[in-house]
């Protein structure tokens, strides 16, 4: 990562090379962030254009980056609620976003469509998505996300605890064979960005 | 690895709750997958930083296949805004005046002429989408003096919009119901950020409206007036300003005209 060890140069250079490496890695954050392909992709130009002229002043872009998605994924709900769960997956129109109990889970057990993640992410309200989001995707820990965030561990355990809840209603039982998930998917760590 | 609460004593509530995280870091993994940034990412922000585009002038970096009907115009100095929203992008364009204005109108919100705006205000973006499960289109414009213009330049994004007035018009959506607006408003902010909500019943133009205001606990947002209302007709108009008579005084200077045609779209850029 350019950012690793002493504080790198922060030139055009730099910064294509930060996006170069971790872009897929924030663009899958600002997705599910929103629940919807279109808007993370959206988030996430914001975002650098505007981290772009800042980038010789941020010290850790991983990690100023991932708040800036954070709180402007926040910030966009605030703007037209209405469009919360309502936002569209333009290249593809996928099925029905309805989420019903176990309706997630293909026969083999394994979640089946990535639009029916998101279309669960969409139904949580937009902090408690957050931690989410940051908890089991990013693999933070409470005290990272609450940094994250700008708030209290038992906030970030509060928001956890029913986004969990939340989800467990929407997408039912995803246990299914929790092992032959692991054993098949790739770790964040070994997934290519 | 801790868990978020989870039960000490069921052991079948446990693993339960175990099983569904796992279940739940898989599927974002598998979700995850499929999500690329395309190599050139990088390289595109710059240059249109460089250009000065900026947020007003992106385009996507990756194609999208919306053709809608949106346009914003701010009628100010003989020029107007416009952006097209064409595969669900915002490309703003600055045109001569004249177009499908009205000629009293200060500025045009995907159909909607807003009549009043306090003084100096600019195009600082736009934004749009649509609805899902109701077939709506919605555009939000923001506005703010030039003053405000160069703090949203400078802007920390960590620190969410910078803007003095919001306009947001919705055709095609659900009916609108400002009590439960409440609820859709107020659950959209159930994050702790929010320190006060209030809301009444008014009217605009005859229709009822709802009243909000907002109080955020984070700057630089902080207090936001909201004001809603339908026409009955499938356009939905939503007004924010930092006071309550800015955000009336808007939204009663509105005219809902025709959506206009929108370009087809404009494919991959």
């Amino acid at each position: 990562m350019p950012d690793s060890g002493a504080r790198a140069r922060r030139d055009d250079r730099s910064f294509e090379g930060f996006v170069a490496d971790r872009g897929s890695a924030l663009l899958r954050t600002a997705v599910f962030l929103t629940g919807d392909r279109q808007g993370g992709e959206d988030l996430l130009q914001d975002v650098l254009l505007r981290a772009y002229r800042r980038w010789a002043d941020v010290d850790d872009p991983e990690s100023y980056l991932r708040r800036a998605l954070v709180n402007a994924s926040v910030s966009r709900a605030r703007r037209w609620p209405r469009g919360r769960e309502q936002l569209v997956a333009w290249d593809e129109p996928g099925p029905d976003l309805a989420v019903s109990p176990g309706g997630l889970v293909d026969v083999a057990g394994r979640v089946g469509d990535r639009h029916d993640l998101l279309g669960a992410l969409r139904q949580l309200p937009p902090r408690q998505r957050a931690v989410i989001v940051l908890r089991y995707f990013d693999d933070l820990s409470e005290a990272e996300i609450a940094t994250e965030l700008g708030c209290g561990a038992g906030t970030v355990k509060t928001h956890a605890a029913r986004g969990l809840s939340r989800l467990r209603e929407l997408m039912g039982p995803l246990a299914g064979s929790p092992a032959a998930l692991s054993a098949t998917s790739p770790t964040r760590k070994g997934m290519p960005t | 690895m801790t868990r978020f609460d989870e039960p000490t004593a069921p052991g079948t509530a446990s693993t339960g709750l175990a099983d569904f995280e796992d279940g739940l870091r898989a599927a974002f993994t598998d979700t995850a997958r499929e999500i690329h940034l395309p190599p050139a990412a990088g390289t595109a922000v710059v240059t249109r930083a460089r250009r000065g585009t900026g947020v007003h002038g992106r385009g996507r970096w990756v194609a999208a296949g919306l053709a809608t009907a949106a346009a914003v115009g701010l009628v100010a100095a003989g020029a107007a805004v416009v952006p097209r929203v064409t595969d669900g992008t915002r490309e703003a364009a600055t045109v001569m005046s004249g177009g499908t204005a009205p000629a009293a109108a200060r500025a045009v919100v995907y159909g909607v002429s807003v009549g009043w705006l306090p003084a100096d205000m600019v195009v600082l973006r736009d934004s749009a989408g649509a609805g899902r499960q109701d077939g709506a289109f919605w555009q939000t414009v923001l506005f703010g003096t030039p003053e405000t213009a160069a703090r949203a330049r400078v802007a920390d994004p960590a620190d969410g919009p910078v803007f003095d007035v919001s306009v947001t018009v919705e055709r095609g959506g659900a009916p609108f119901d400002p009590e439960q607006f409440v609820q859709e408003l107020y659950g959209s902010a159930n994050s702790g950020d929010l320190y006060a909500f209030t809301w009444e019943l008014a009217t605009v133009g005859g229709h009822p409206a709802g009243v909000y205001s907002l109080d955020w606990a984070r700057p630089p947002t902080g207090t936001i007036w909201r004001v809603s209302w339908a026409d009955g007709h499938g356009v939905l108009v939503s007004v924010e300003a930092a006071d309550r008579a800015t955000a009336q005084r808007i939204a009663e200077s509105v005219v809902i005209g025709a959506a206009p045609a929108g370009p087809p779209s404009a494919g991959p850029r």
